[in-house]
């Protein structure tokens, strides 16, 4: 799906003393298969520009188009296309509301009118491409289980929509780092089964180093950058001017060239900065 | 000097709804001393936030004892004592403050002790001091950031006078900003407050900021000692379902390379230094 | 996303502002009751009189409490309808069987200036009046009851609380509602049977979140030390100042020059 777009506004409360304008004209396209990162500041703009992806928003001004058409528009046709996407809210364990695990996950392709055993088919495999044994966890009652399980259930009821677009709102948050881990090799995982267009909002520029190939940074409703994840990630001055940290290895690398180390910033990723460094060490040590 | 948190045998059980019960806490053997700045790190389930109820006499012991500056949390003639002593911050900034402005917030510990109304203003204004968000004295909460209100409950914790203050993950639910902050502020009220600090946290890189890191596992303290040693032992650290602190991660696999360095560089800073 | 409730609190440092809650309190509800008293066209012009100069007083912004006007908008328009209609009298105009009377445009204009008032009165408490300051005065006022048994005390700190969270808790069902419907869930849907049906969806997990909200509500007031609502002292101390005093004599005053003047035009 080609996502488009074009000059994006919204303003929250217009007209009123508490207005608050949170995207101020925002452009971009998103092609399918895309894995993009969303990053800024509380208050940028990104769950807003999200909202508006899904269709959830009605514009100020401007408009999303997905493949065309356009996004928020009360047509069957707009409603289609909504339903190819995705979103999952921070925490989407606060949405769960069934009383069994498999009602929960098959809420999404019930209203979407499937037949029964579609249904079930889905359930089954979502649950498995969130690392959960359908046999075990079908039948239990998702507020009896740990918050961990939870969260994957309410990712799975998101996957078992099959959506070409998956929009994840700081999928990792409040999770333990052995949770964190597991759940961003599994999003890469179902993003490589499904080449299914993978949209992430993080704080956690080191995270999403390892997913995604190009990121959007978006300051006080605008996009103050749009490019490969490389470029963007290792721009020190953009970032700190719009209130974020660097990954870890592009700081380090960053020190290490300000005390005059020949190395290269843009190493997004513990292991590319350790060669960098171990090269540059070994260059250095070769002087005579 | 007498330990100011003294923990013999702790066992804590917390009952099943099929029957039975669940060992929380399993031969909890602890001593803090004042002044201490401690983090408690260990995976879900491995029993921090139950031994950290256990500070302030939230949760009381199922076999064990718990003393506080020499009160036994068990004896409810000095429950109330200890929770002054003990203050305790969690985790979700929204569901700790009851009042509609933040001062109001601020002075609910006080005006739990019955303290005069002329002292509770004393207090509140010298913990919005302390936090530094004086300004901000008659904001309603939804108007602050998730920071700005972890600051107000640290505030209503300081307001109370307390000689200790239990974190329980108070920046898991924050943004990197956010979580500054309030780090800042934890270290600077045992640096220069001299309060005593528990820190409770999944993250390994703040766990590098105390100066004593207990590592639990199964409802046991499985390791302890300062951060520099604990925070490099890989292995010991995987084993129990924990990671390394970034920086560390990146120093180890230095290491690998052939680059000598020395044990014990938690931030980048140290590394930085250690590599010039 | 802030619902913008009519007459919301606004700080500032006016005459209205400074006063105590209780006489403010007390003052609302004396001239909230005037108009139903006393509708000789005098009495309502002092009254009026009397409520305009409260009103800049306040220093509430003109626009924002004719805002709040709005919300009886409907209430007040039917009313006048009604009474148009239905008020026997001398007809000024006549639709087939029926009558829009004299008596009926006087009768109807009264309902809404007494409406109106109603409303504008409750807006200027609300407006130089926070909600702490609401929650105190009630308490005060109410308190007498305690010895009957009512548990004044506790239903303020409830409703204090509850107020606080207010804002919270839309945005939790904003978020809540717009999970759902990107699941599928016809919550906005134009459709009756859609929406009943979406009821579930949406509050079962507002009040699971609500339930584990007080949870930890009550256990971070318990680790605070908190004991029950007996012996506990206030930042914040009610205490009546000369302005009060005057203000409640100019209050009465008036009430009694209304009340006296009904007995004129």
């Amino acid at each position: 799906m080609l996502i488009r777009v074009e000059n994006l506004v919204h303003i929250y409360a217009p007209g009123t003393p508490l207005a608050r304008a949170a995207l101020r004209g925002v452009s971009l396209e998103i092609g399918p298969g895309e894995r993009v990162g969303i990053v800024g500041r509380t208050g940028s703009g990104k769950s807003t520009l999200v909202q508006h992806l899904a269709g959830l928003l009605e514009p100020t001004a401007g408009r999303i188009r997905l493949d065309g058409i356009v996004a928020h528009a009360r047509t069957a046709a707009a409603r289609a296309q909504r339903r190819r996407v995705g979103l999952a809210f921070q925490y989407p364990e606060d949405q769960i509301f069934e009383q069994t695990v498999f009602r929960e996950v098959a809420f999404g392709p019930r209203n979407l009118g499937l037949e029964d055993t579609e249904i079930a088919t889905r359930v089954h495999w979502a649950l498995e491409m969130v690392g959960l044994n359908p046999a075990e966890m079908q039948e239990r009652v998702p507020f009896s289980l740990s918050g961990g399980e939870m969260r994957r259930v309410a990712l799975a009821s998101i996957l078992a929509m099959r959506p070409e677009v998956l929009i994840l709102d700081e999928p990792t948050a409040g999770l333990d780092p052995q949770g964190r881990r597991d759940l961003l090799a599994r999003i890469r995982a179902w993003q490589q089964e499904t080449n299914l267009t993978l949209i992430l909002i993080s704080h956690n520029l080191d995270e999403l180093a390892r997913v995604v190939e190009r990121v959007v940074v978006l300051g006080k409703g605008e996009v103050i950058a749009d490019g490969p994840a490389r470029q963007a990630l290792s721009d020190s001055e953009l970032l700190h001017a719009a209130g974020l940290d660097v990954p870890l290895p592009v700081a380090l690398l960053h020190a290490l060239q300000e005390a005059g180390w020949k190395v290269r910033t843009d190493r997004l990723l513990p292991e590319e900065a350790v060669a960098e460094i171990a090269q540059a060490r070994g260059f250095s040590e070769k002087r005579p | 000097m007498q330990p100011f948190i003294q923990i013999q045998q702790l066992k804590h059980a917390y009952p099943l709804e099929s029957g039975g019960q669940i060992m929380a806490l399993r031969d909890v053997d602890l001593t803090i001393e004042p002044g201490e700045f401690v983090a408690l790190v260990g995976p879900n389930g491995s029993g921090k936030s139950t031994l950290a109820r256990h500070f302030n006499g939230l949760l009381l012991p199922t076999a064990g004892q718990v003393w506080v500056d020499g009160l036994l949390t068990s004896d409810p003639k000095h429950l109330w004592a200890v929770r002054q002593r003990v203050g305790m911050v969690f985790q979700n900034p929204d569901n700790q403050l009851v009042a509609s402005t933040v001062e109001e917030d601020v002075a609910f510990g006080p005006e739990n002790q019955a303290i005069p109304p002329d002292e509770i203003r004393r207090r509140v204004d010298e913990a919005l001091r302390v936090v530094g968000l004086t300004d901000y004295r008659t904001h309603p909460p939804q108007m602050l950031s998730g920071g700005q209100k972890q600051l107000v409950a640290i505030a209503g914790a300081l307001a109370a006078r307390p000689s200790c203050i239990v974190f329980d993950e108070p920046t898991s639910m924050l943004d990197p900003p956010g979580r500054r902050q309030i780090l800042e502020t934890i270290e600077q009220l045992n640096t220069r407050g001299g309060i005593t600090i528990v820190l409770i946290t999944q993250s390994m890189g703040e766990a590098a900021i105390a100066r004593r890191v207990l590592a639990m596992h199964a409802g046991r303290i499985a390791m302890d000692g300062p951060p520099e040693e604990i925070l490099e032992q890989e292995e010991r650290l995987r084993a129990l379902g924990l990671g390394l602190p970034p920086a560390v991660e990146i120093a180890h696999r230095l290491r690998d390379k052939g680059i000598p360095l020395p044990p014990g560089l938690l931030t980048v800073k140290a590394l930085v230094r250690a590599l010039c | 996303m802030n619902l913008l409730l009519p007459g919301v609190y606004v700080a500032a440092d006016s005459v209205l502002h400074r006063l105590d809650p209780r006489v403010k309190m007390g003052a609302a509800l004396l001239l909230m009751a005037l108009p139903f008293a006393a509708s000789s066209l005098s009495s309502t012009l002092l009254l009026l009189a009397f409520v305009t100069t409260v009103v800049f007083l306040s220093t509430a912004p003109l626009p924002a409490l004719l805002r709040t006007l709005h919300t009886v908008f409907w209430l007040g328009f039917f009313m006048f309808f009604f009474y148009l209609f239905t008020t026997p009298g001398q007809p000024l105009v006549v639709l087939g069987k029926i009558a829009v009377t004299w008596e009926g445009v006087l009768r109807g204009t009264i309902q809404i200036y007494r409406l109106c008032l109603l409303v504008v009165i409750a807006a200027l408490l609300t407006f130089t009046t926070s909600p702490s300051q609401l929650a105190h005065g009630l308490e005060a006022l109410l308190g007498p009851l305690e010895q009957l048994g009512l548990p004044v005390r506790e239903l303020t700190m409830v409703l204090t609380i509850a107020l606080r969270f207010v804002p919270t808790i839309f945005d939790e069902i904003d978020k809540i509602i717009k999970a759902q419907e990107s699941r599928g869930a016809h919550i906005r849907s134009n459709n009756p049977w859609h929406r009943v049906q979406s009821w579930v969806p949406m509050f079962v997990p507002i009040f699971v979140s609500a339930f584990r909200r007080s949870e930890e509500l009550a256990t971070a007031m318990e680790g605070r030390g908190f004991r029950g609502t007996r012996h506990r002292t206030r930042l914040y101390q009610l205490r009546l100042t000369r302005q009060d005093l005057f203000a409640s004599l100019i209050v009465v005053a008036v009430s009694l020059a209304v009340v006296a003047l009904n007995q004129l035009v």
